[in-house]
C-alpha cells in the first residue's frame, strides 16, 4: 500500500528506516538496547575517530553476535532491503547469511569482530541489492571486554541477615551482566568469594538505617557495612535484610562519598538494582532531570529507558498519556539503557564511556 | 511554481507557450532535516513519477537525494524502483496552509515535514492527527537532540522556534 505524504510549504523530506532493539521486556545479552535518540551523533571520545553516519549508535562487546531491528518507518513492507557493513573486519553482518533480503520481522545479526581505535564502522541498510542506495546508517561501537571481579558479603544486622542464597547469586550477576554486555562490562563472580559479616548495634535489626535527604544527609550505617572486610581487589557488594530508604545504595567514586568503595543490595533488590548502581559505582549520575530553573520537568520516554533514571524517587507508573509507562521494558518497567551517544544539552549523558573509562580502575 | 516550455502550439507562432506546473523537492534522505551538503541523501535510487496513471519523470536520484516533482494534477505517485520493479509507493499530494507551530497538528507538519518519523495515523494516513502519542514525543525528542535543545520530549517555546526555522514557516 503506497506511502500517504502530504506536503507542506513546498518541501518534504522522507526517511525511510531507523534501528531498533530487537526485543522487549528485560535486558537480554544479545539484544542490546539501540541508541536511537535523534540523527545527530553527539560528542565523541578520541578514540571514536570521525564519521560522517546519521543515525542510530549501539555497543557490542568483542566477538558477541548481537540481534538489531530495522524498523520500516517510510518504506514499504514489500521493498527488498538488505544489509552491509563499511567495514567487517570491525562489525559483520551474520545474518541474513549475504547480507539479505531481510526477513519480514527487520531482524538481523551483527558481529562485533575488533575494537579497534580510530576506526569508526557503519551497518547501512540497502534498497534491493547488496550494492543498491544506502537508505539508513547504525554505527555500532566494538568494545574489548571488561571483567570486574565481585566479592560478595552477607551481612548479619543485629541477629538478622539476608534471605538471599549463595545459590541465587550466579543467577542474579548473570541478569545483571545482560545489562551491561552492550557495554562491553562484565562482573565476574566465583563462589568462593563470599564472606558472612556479623554486625550489632544497628539501629534496626536486619535493615540498614539511611536519612539521605536529610540537612546534611546521614549514611553511617552504610559506611559501618561497606567497610566490613573489603576485598581490596574487587567490587564488594553487601547483601542484607532491608534498608529503610532504598533497595540498593552506592555512590559515585568522584563526589563526596563516605569511606570506602562498596555496593549494598537488599533482599528486595532485583538485578535492575544493582545493574544502576554498578553505574553510580562506575561515576555515572543519574540523568539531568531539571530545567533551567531547577525544575523537575524531565517524564520523557528517553529519560524513563535509561538505567540510571532515578525510578526509586520518582518511579514512572501511572503517567499520562499512557504509552509512557512502557518505553520497550514492559508496561510500569524501568528502562535499562546505557546510552552510547553523548549529547551535549544532557552534561550527564555518554554513560558507556564513562563506564568504561572508571572501569579500567573500579576501587 | 515552475515554468516550463512546450511546443508552439499556434502555427507560424514566433513564440514559445509556457505551461506553469508546480513543482516540489522532495528529499529523500538517511536522517531527517534540512542538509548543509549532500552528506544525507540518499544518492542512487530509481524512480519514476507518475500522474494520473502515466509516468511523467524517471531517473536517479543524485548525491543529495532530491526529485523536484512535477505536480500537473492534484496527487502524484512517486515510485522507487529496484531494476525496474516496483520496491515503494508514495503518494504525494500538497497542502498549502501549515497550522499554527504552538499547537498539535501544526508540530505534526512540520516534524513530518522536515522527515522525523511520525508514522502514517490521521486521516491523511501521514501521521497528522491531534494525539499526542508514542512516536510523536519520540521524532520531538529526536528533533531536540538534533538541534542541541534540552530533550524533555515537549514541544516547548525553544522547539517551537527551532521547528519554524527548521521549516520554514
Amino acid at each position: 500500500m503506497a506511502i500517504s505524504v502530504k506536503v507542506r510549504n513546498d518541501r518534504q523530506f522522507i526517511v525511510p528506516v531507523r534501528f531498533a532493539r530487537a526485543v522487549t521486556g528485560l535486558s537480554v545479552r544479545d539484544a542490546p538496547d539501540v541508541d536511537d535518540r535523534g540523527f545527530a551523533m553527539g560528542t565523541r571520545p578520541a578514540t571514536w575517530g570521525t564519521s560522517d553516519a546519521r543515525g542510530a549508535m549501539v555497543g557490542i562487546t568483542e566477538s558477541d553476535t548481537v540481534r538489531i531491528k530495522i524498523l520500516r518507518e517510510d518504506i514499504e513492507d514489500t521493498a527488498v532491503l538488505f544489509v552491509t557493513s563499511t567495514d567487517p573486519a570491525v562489525a559483520r553482518v551474520i545474518a541474513p547469511a549475504g547480507g539479505g533480503p531481510v526477513p519480514a520481522d527487520g531482524i538481523v545479526q551483527i558481529q562485533g569482530v575488533t575494537d579497534f581505535r580510530n576506526r569508526p564502522v557503519k551497518i547501512q541498510v540497502r534498497l534491493g541489492t547488496r550494492t543498491g542506495p544506502v537508505l539508513g546508517e547504525l554505527e555500532p561501537h566494538v568494545f574489548q571486554l571488561r571483567r570486574l571481579r565481585v566479592f560478595a558479603h552477607f551481612v548479619t544486622i543485629n541477629g538478622i541477615g539476608p534471605t538471599r542464597t549463595l545459590a541465587s547469586l550466579t543467577a542474579f550477576f548473570r541478569a545483571v551482566n545482560d545489562v551491561w554486555r552492550a557495554a562491553g562490562i562484565e562482573l565476574t563472580f566465583a563462589e568462593r568469594d563470599v564472606q558472612i559479616e556479623v554486625v550489632n548495634g544497628l539501629a534496626v535489626a536486619g535493615q540498614m538505617t539511611t536519612n539521605l535527604s536529610g540537612a546534611p544527609p546521614t549514611f553511617n550505617e552504610f559506611s559501618t557495612i561497606i567497610n566490613l572486610r573489603p576485598d581490596a581487589n574487587a567490587i564488594n557488594v553487601y547483601f542484607v535484610r532491608a534498608a529503610n530508604e532504598v533497595l540498593g545504595l552506592t555512590f559515585e567514586k568522584t563526589v563526596a562519598r563516605p569511606t570506602g568503595f562498596g555496593i549494598v543490595m537488599t533482599d528486595a533488590a532485583q538485578a535492575h538494582t544493582l545493574a544502576h548502581e554498578l553505574g553510580h559505582y562506575l561515576d555515572n549520575d543519574t540523568h539531568s532531570e531539571t530545567d533551567g530553573a531547577g525544575n523537575t520537568v524531565r517524564r520523557d520516554i528517553w529519560v524513563l529507558r535509561f538505567l540510571m533514571f532515578t525510578f526509586a524517587t520518582y518511579g514512572h507508573l501511572n503517567l499520562a498519556p499512557a504509552y509512557k509507562n512502557d518505553v520497550g521494558y514492559g508496561v510500569g518497567q524501568v528502562g535499562e539503557l546505557i546510552p552510547v551517544k553523548d549529547f551535549a544539552a544532557d552534561p550527564l549523558d555518554g554513560d558507556l564511556v564513562r563506564s568504561r573509562r572508571r572501569a579500567l580502575d573500579p576501587n | 511554481m515552475s515554468p516550463r516550455t512546450i511546443a508552439r502550439l499556434v502555427r507560424g507562432s514566433t513564440a514559445f507557450n509556457t505551461l506553469n506546473v508546480r513543482t516540489v523537492p522532495i528529499h529523500f534522505q538517511r536522517s531527517p532535516g534540512v542538509a548543509t551538503g549532500n552528506d544525507r541523501g540518499i544518492e542512487g535510487l530509481e524512480f519514476q513519477v507518475l500522474s494520473a496513471g502515466a509516468v511523467i519523470q524517471r531517473g536517479r536520484t543524485p548525491a543529495d537525494g532530491k526529485i523536484d516533482v512535477r505536480l500537473p494534477t492534484p496527487q502524484v505517485t512517486v515510485r522507487l524502483l529496484v531494476a525496474g520493479v516496483t520496491a515503494s509507493e508514495y503518494t504525494l499530494s500538497v497542502a498549502n496552509t501549515l497550522d499554527p507551530v504552538n499547537g498539535l497538528s501544526g508540530q505534526k507538519q512540520r516534524l513530518r515535514m522536515l522527515g522525523y518519523q511520525i508514522g502514517h495515523d490521521g486521516a491523511d494516513g501521514n501521521g497528522v492527527d491531534a494525539v499526542q502519542n508514542f512516536r510523536f514525543e519520540r521524532s520531538v525528542l529526536d528533533f531536540q537532540a538534533d538541534h542541541g535543545l534540552f530533550t524533555d520530549g515537549t514541544a516547548n517555546a525553544n522547539t517551537q522556534a527551532q521547528l519554524t526555522t527548521q521549516a520554514g514557516a
